[in-house]
């Protein structure tokens, strides 16, 4: 059971010299070096979380793998194309409840369902993608924020089928086996990092990072953006939906698909601030974002009680306003630390500044440059003269 | 696109530190600063009896049905430490707040069962944190007795796979499925005293209110000998309940019969301030509140529900001492999730002497055969082979739940009076003011 679900997961490296480059030690600074022992470690750590009697561990770190690759998906479409998504939960949970209605209306086997799920997730990236060619800025992020509502709202108008606002149960699940769910995430994981490295290292990166910058300079030069954010949004839809359908089909959410694990507005805003916190437009800030951020949020949640009142009113307020604090944290970042924890990590390790390759605007961290290009839409919009993009 | 370019050197000690701080490695590092407990041997015991029995109570905790699991369990905890504890061992709960969220629900199921050890788990209030649940007791296989949400899809997965769902019981509420038979059994000994000749049902468009509304009109018709001019599920989120009240003013009503819970409050606290010319009750959440009729100021005046019990219904001998000793440690009464959550806690105490273990398959089967007198009445759950395997058994020789009223005493403070079953009754149906 694990062999064959485990192939399905493996990365072949395409015949992309790009990607064999990716992976090459030889390659690589010190800093990936780092991050490649880290990855290394997070590769061998479940059978020894297990032994070591820290399975609690083993199943956070598990659905920290599926958090990181959505805030991955998130990044490679907001992230470098500057159009800001407020509900990219809709692929997670696209792909997710496809996968589960099919599965349970149909009794289809999961290695059927999983993928019918991913290509319906592909679709809604379509879906979602046509209109950020015509909308910009606010009136995109409108849509974005909508679409997931109206998705909850079919999913309880139609209940019998979906489980509604209560959930749906009776689906099947690959495995309920923690360390098997736990390399299928980590699969998971490390093939959507892999992947969105090489396509954002690549021509494509640079020209998705280009639109983020000034996308009419990128119709100046005779390509087209449309192609190229629409390519973006089809790659989110795709490996968040898959990443959706393994966190339903394993002991993440153990074969239960709900709206507040799938579907909610909290996830698709937890996404936008973990990616902010790692580093905007960078995909390894993000998946370390992810990673940090709900790792984090469950070590506060779980602060012993110290028994001592005052302290204990302390931990106890931590605990349930965690989504606060870490907004006010990303808005501290925005200010302060707008490229995010890592790109400003790896300025200090490497003692220079290490911007963005293109950089159009005299060297603007991909946060500020979609913060700005998001202004200038909103100025024009409401009849102030667009262009000045402080 | 971060760092392509090759390293400048070597870094110094303390960068590669707080580099490794930001990677896996150092997520690693946090959450493991996160456990500090040893292992206790995971959830459910493998048999005998420990010197420390743990059970976790899991609910809401701003929420006053979470509120009272989480006390009333621990209220059973006390009583039991001062008795000679559980077969001797001494009794700790340790308590979860699950925050409404099925994540919430999941992490701290998780830190209760293979963190702490816990060897059962009570509670649980909405029915998305119990579905979200149920994996992880088969994964825990830990037995646990809920305190909250009606839903029947539960029982529908442990008779789907009894192997592995078995380790789920219901001690309350009655499902939904009993939640109709007990709003038909109402009507029929009620209605006829009350006026109610010609009646709306009033149901909020979630999942639990399917089985009731299902049903409803062709038995309050057939078995009651009602009109029911409209069966109404409200959208879930409404907020604004005239439009639906002028409709059904203009088909004069005599009552609106209810199926409440999330929307209950708005829809309540409207229908007292527009003064409508019908009755409103039935099933309504908040109003089982005992601080309900205080915090809407009186509005929620005549209107009923049903309930598992109330602080003044003598269902058992247990009812009201239990009821008392709450507002006692609490300064304040239990919802309806407090009586099953403390229920819960001796059945399990029942149980566990009854098989001289933790293990939860013997505790399966001791809680298959219980039969418990508690606060709530006679307690026992179907078989496996049973309509609803592992629910709560509904009937006059086990558990109905009360239909109460909210009514003024002389001093103008709310009583909840019970008006049915007869044998409990403390009064009589009384119209709103406003319809007198």
């Amino acid at each position: 059971m694990s062999g064959e679900t485990e192939s399905t997961m493996t990365e072949e490296p395409s015949e992309d010299g790009s990607l064999f480059e990716l992976v090459d030690p030889r390659e690589m600074g010190t800093l990936q070096r780092l991050g490649v022992l880290a990855l290394l470690g997070l590769a061998v750590f479940a059978p020894i979380g297990v032994i070591l009697g820290r399975e609690l561990m083993v199943l956070q770190l598990t659905g920290a793998f599926i958090f990181a690759t959505y805030v991955m998906t998130w990044d490679v479409v907001s992230g470098y194309t500057g159009e800001i998504s407020f509900g990219h939960a809709l692929f997670f949970g696209v792909g997710a409840y496809t996968s589960a209605i099919v599965n349970t209306q149909l009794e289809l086997s999961l290695f059927v369902t999983i993928p019918i799920g991913v290509v319906a997730a592909t679709l809604a990236g379509l879906l979602i993608g046509f209109p950020s060619l015509r909308l910009h800025g606010p009136y995109f992020s409108l849509i974005t924020l909508v679409t997931p509502i109206i998705l909850i709202s079919m999913l309880v108008f139609a209940s019998d089928i979906t489980g509604g606002a209560s959930g749906l149960t009776g689906i099947d699940v690959l495995t309920r086996d923690t360390i098997i769910s736990y390399y299928l995430a980590f699969g998971v994981f490390a093939f959507a990092l892999v992947l969105f490295l090489a396509i954002t290292r690549s021509d494509a990166g640079t020209v998705l990072t280009a639109i983020r910058e000034d996308e009419m300079a990128v119709q100046a030069a005779g390509l087209n953006p449309q192609k190229f954010k629409l390519f973006a949004f089809v790659l989110s839809g795709a490996v968040g939906g898959l990443a959706g359908a393994i966190a339903l089909h394993t002991r993440v959410l153990g074969g239960v698909a709900s709206p507040s694990d799938l579907l909610a507005l909290v996830l698709s805003i937890e996404v936008i601030v973990a990616a902010i916190l790692g580093g905007m437009g960078t995909i390894t800030g993000a998946a370390i974002g992810g990673l940090m951020f709900y790792m984090t949020v469950r070590f506060l949640r779980a602060l012993p009680d110290f028994g001592v009142p005052l302290l204990e009113t302390l931990t106890g307020a931590v605990a349930d306003s965690y989504f606060l604090i870490f907004a006010l944290l990303a808005l501290v970042f925005l200010f302060y630390v707008p490229e995010g924890a890592l790109p400003r990590i790896a300025q200090y390790v490497k003692g220079r500044q290490s911007r963005a390759a293109v950089a159009a605007d005299g060297g603007r961290t991909p946060a500020e440059s979609a913060i700005a290009k998001f202004v200038s839409q909103l100025r024009e919009l409401v009849g102030l003269e667009g262009g000045d993009e402080r | 696109m971060v760092n392509n370019g090759k390293p400048k050197g070597v870094a110094s000690g303390v960068d590669r530190r707080s580099f490794l701080k930001a990677t896996g490695a150092g997520s690693a590092t946090v959450a493991l600063a996160g456990c500090t407990e040893t292992i206790t041997g995971g959830g459910g015991g493998d048999g005998g009896i420990p010197d420390t029995i743990t059970i976790g109570a899991m609910g809401p905790a701003d929420a006053p049905f979470g509120d009272s699991i989480l006390k009333s369990a621990q209220l059973a905890a006390d009583e039991m430490n001062e008795n000679g504890g559980i077969a001797g061992a001494d009794v700790e709960v340790l308590t979860r707040d699950t925050m409404d969220q099925p994540s919430t629900a999941r992490t701290g199921y998780q830190e209760l069962t293979s963190t702490e050890g816990a060897h059962a788990t009570v509670g649980i209030f909405g029915s998305e944190q119990l579905l979200a649940l149920m994996p992880e007791f088969a994964s825990a296989e830990t037995v646990h007795l809920t305190a909250g949400a009606a839903s029947t899809e539960a029982p529908a997965l442990v008779a789907d796979d009894y192997e592995t769902n078995k380790y789920w019981f219901r001690v309350g509420p009655v499902n939904s499925v009993f939640l109709l038979e007990a709003m038909i059994q109402y009507a029929g000994s009620q209605f006829e005293a009350m006026g109610w000749e010609t009646v709306a049902v009033l149901a909020e468009d979630y999942k639990w209110t399917e089985p009731i509304t299902s049903d409803i009109e062709s038995r309050l018709v057939d078995e009651v000998g009602v009109d029911v001019v409209d069966v109404r599920r409200v959208a879930s989120g409404t907020e604004d309940f005239t439009p639906v009240y002028d409709q059904l003013e203009a088909s004069d009503i005599d009552g609106a019969f209810t199926a409440l819970a999330h929307t209950g409050t708005n829809s309540l606290v409207q229908w007292a301030q527009q003064q409508r010319p019908f009755g409103y009750g039935g099933i309504h959440v908040p109003t089982q509140l005992p601080s309900f009729y205080s915090a809407t100021q009186g509005a929620a005046i005549s209107t009923f529900s049903q309930t598992t019990a109330t602080p003044t219904s003598e269902i058992t001998d247990k009812t009201i001492p239990y009821a008392e000793a709450f507002n006692e440690a609490n300064d304040g009464y239990p919802v309806y999730t407090g009586y099953s959550a403390y229920d819960a806690m001796y059945m399990l105490k029942e149980a566990i002497e009854s098989a001289e273990s933790v293990n939860s398959d013997d505790l399966v089967t001791e809680l298959e055969n219980i039969s418990y007198t508690g606060t709530a009445g006679n307690i026992e759950f179907f078989g496996q082979d049973g309509e609803f395997p592992h629910d709560v058994r509904f009937g006059e020789d086990y558990t109905t739940g009360v239909f109460f009223q909210w009514q003024a005493d002389s001093e103008g403070n709310g009583v909840q009076e019970v008006l049915w079953p007869d044998n409990l009754a403390t009064g009589e149906y009384v119209p709103a003011p406003w319809n007198q």
